[in-house]
């Protein structure tokens, strides 16, 4: 008789490794992310054009208050592609943020009944809104043509940016979709997070705008580097990115994503009984 | 932890249960907490608040083991641990002392239809389904006409859920779970759905497959347990009051019920 392989379930867990676990069900992100990829966009008169509202809005309404109120510098570079290209970091990271701090909290019936690894649930939000991404990448590249530009070759070092986005946005997930199960409270702090972080954060404007101690300030922030990497390597004429605003943001996201990763791990087990 | 206490699955067993235990601690002065409270109690501002908490014990020691084509009800009333026991069983919850070893896939149905989105039509639930009840997406290809034959739903296949009767979801629901074929199936109260013939047709699945898997099963329905389970296990108030022969069973936790 073969011997099949047995997990043994103890108060740790299972003797199974998580995060082969979580590959072993991959096919479940998908169903997840193409659930709510179908349930978003059914029965919705503007279908995908609702992904293209909250960009373009802010297109209009920071190139109007930064490029022409304020006249912040640009290198030339026609204001309202300085706001895309910094809305499509944005965008990702709060889209990500809003759905992942209730992709556990407001799902108790399948967090009761059923077990898979949770942490394929905040996961597949990751996925989901990398779709809205891409549409938003089609509005930059029609807006290129439009204006007869071209990125450069610097172009290809994108997923490098791409990377150091998607490292911050993770932890985020696996923070907020854990601790929002115990706390109702984290779901009140996600707005106020959303409406200054989008300020705070230089989506409406480049940091080469600041001088001094406020570039420093600025380099505290995670998600600068970022929205900044992922600016330059999509318009020509921007300033690089600074090395160290890079490391920095390298260094603090990961281990803020690695230590979510272990909390999320630790709380995991007690979902079903305090959800 | 010493190894002796952690023990290994013994051969023919597939599932095994050693001292298992799980309490609740419960906070009187409120359910919920919220994180001011957390953060009163970081503080000691709020020393009452330990004080006040109680554990309640839902399942105390309990040891069993399943075999291979056994059927296995288990009775108990309301609050006597049946559920808390299968929520251990299929992971969704982990206990505080004790271990469960497995041998094989593990699919468990503690409520049928859980995770169906009423906007997704029927097919595109049964491939959700399937999946989050850890079905491989070529599994469900291969056996998704047999699916919906059996849950006689073909003719809405491509409607959404929502527009379904009832009893056509719960046919639907029970239908995936029933074309799982796992090593291990956990079932509660699933057999109270549907009308008379569905249950028949249920029943007889279950019986049909069981000579190649253990099968736990917790139903309030004594004939249906009678019909279908060869052994029966009693819980009451979170031990194993009764191991041993369905009939004896079901006259022990008859007798129990009534005081």
């Amino acid at each position: 008789m073969k011997e099949i392989p047995y997990v043994r379930i103890t108060k740790a867990g299972s003797s199974d490794g998580y995060l082969t676990e979580c590959w072993q069900r991959r096919e479940l992100l998908w169903f997840f992310a193409r659930r709510d990829l179908v349930v978003r966009y059914r029965q919705t008169a503007l279908g995908v054009f609702w992904v293209l509202l909250r960009p373009v809005l802010a297109m209009g309404i920071f190139s109007f208050l930064f490029g022409r109120i304020a006249k912040l510098d640009s290198g030339g570079v026609p204001y309202e592609l300085i706001v895309l290209t910094g809305m499509i970091s944005w965008q990702y990271f709060a889209s990500v943020l809003s759905e992942s701090v209730g992709s556990i909290a407001n799902n108790p019936t399948l967090i009761t009944k059923i077990y898979f690894p949770r942490m394929l649930m905040p996961l597949s939000s990751l996925i989901l809104n990398a779709v809205d991404i891409s549409i938003l990448g089609a509005l930059w590249l029609a807006l290129m043509i439009w204006h007869g530009m071209a990125p450069g070759f610097k172009v290809i070092l994108l997923p490098i940016g791409l990377l150091l986005l998607f490292i911050p946005v993770l932890g985020v997930a696996l923070w907020t979709s854990s601790l929002a199960v115990r706390y109702k409270d984290v779901k009140s702090l996600v707005p106020i997070v959303l409406q200054f972080g989008i300020l705070i954060t230089p989506v409406a404007w480049s940091s080469s705008v600041l001088n001094g101690n406020m570039k420093w300030v600025s380099w505290m922030n995670p998600l600068s580097a970022p929205v900044e990497w992922v600016r330059w390597s999509l318009l020509p004429g921007m300033p690089p990115p600074e090395v160290f605003s890079v490391i920095c943001s390298l260094l603090v996201s990961t281990l803020f994503t690695f230590a979510g990763y272990v909390q999320f791990k630790r709380s995991e087990a007690r979902f079903a009984d305090v959800i | 932890m010493s190894s002796e206490s952690i023990g290994v699955l013994e051969e023919g067993h597939v599932i095994q249960v050693m001292s298992l235990s799980k309490s609740y601690i419960q906070n009187i002065s409120s359910a919920r907490k919220s994180l001011r409270d957390e953060v009163k109690a970081l503080f000691r501002l709020d020393r009452v608040s330990r004080s006040m908490r109680q554990s309640k014990t839902i399942i105390d020691l309990v040891t069993f083991n399943v075999d291979r084509g056994e059927m296995v009800g288990l009775l108990g009333r309301n609050g006597s641990g049946k559920s808390t026991l299968l929520r251990m069983l299929c992971r969704v919850t982990a206990p505080d002392s004790g271990w469960i070893a497995l041998r094989g896939r593990l699919a468990a149905v503690l409520e049928v239809g859980t995770g169906f989105h009423p906007e997704l039509s029927g097919r595109e639930n049964v491939y959700l389904n399937g999946a989050i009840l850890g079905m491989p997406r070529a599994m469900i290809n291969e056996r998704f006409e047999q699916i919906v034959d059996f849950a006689e739903v073909s003719s809405s296949l491509d409607e959404p859920i929502k527009h379904f009767s009832s009893g056509m979801c719960v046919r639907l629901a029970f239908s995936i779970a029933a074309h799982l074929n796992p090593d291990i199936l956990i079932c509660d109260e699933v057999l109270a759905v549907g009308d008379e013939n569905f249950r028949r047709k249920c029943l007889a699945r279950l019986k049909d497959q069981s000579s190649e898997r253990a099968t736990v099963l917790v139903s309030h329905d004594m004939d249906s347990v009678r019909e279908v389970c060869s052994r029966g296990i009693v819980l009451v108030q979170g031990r194993i009051a009764y191991d041993g022969c369905i009939e004896e069973a079901i006259r022990f936790h008859r007798q129990h019920d009534v005081i």
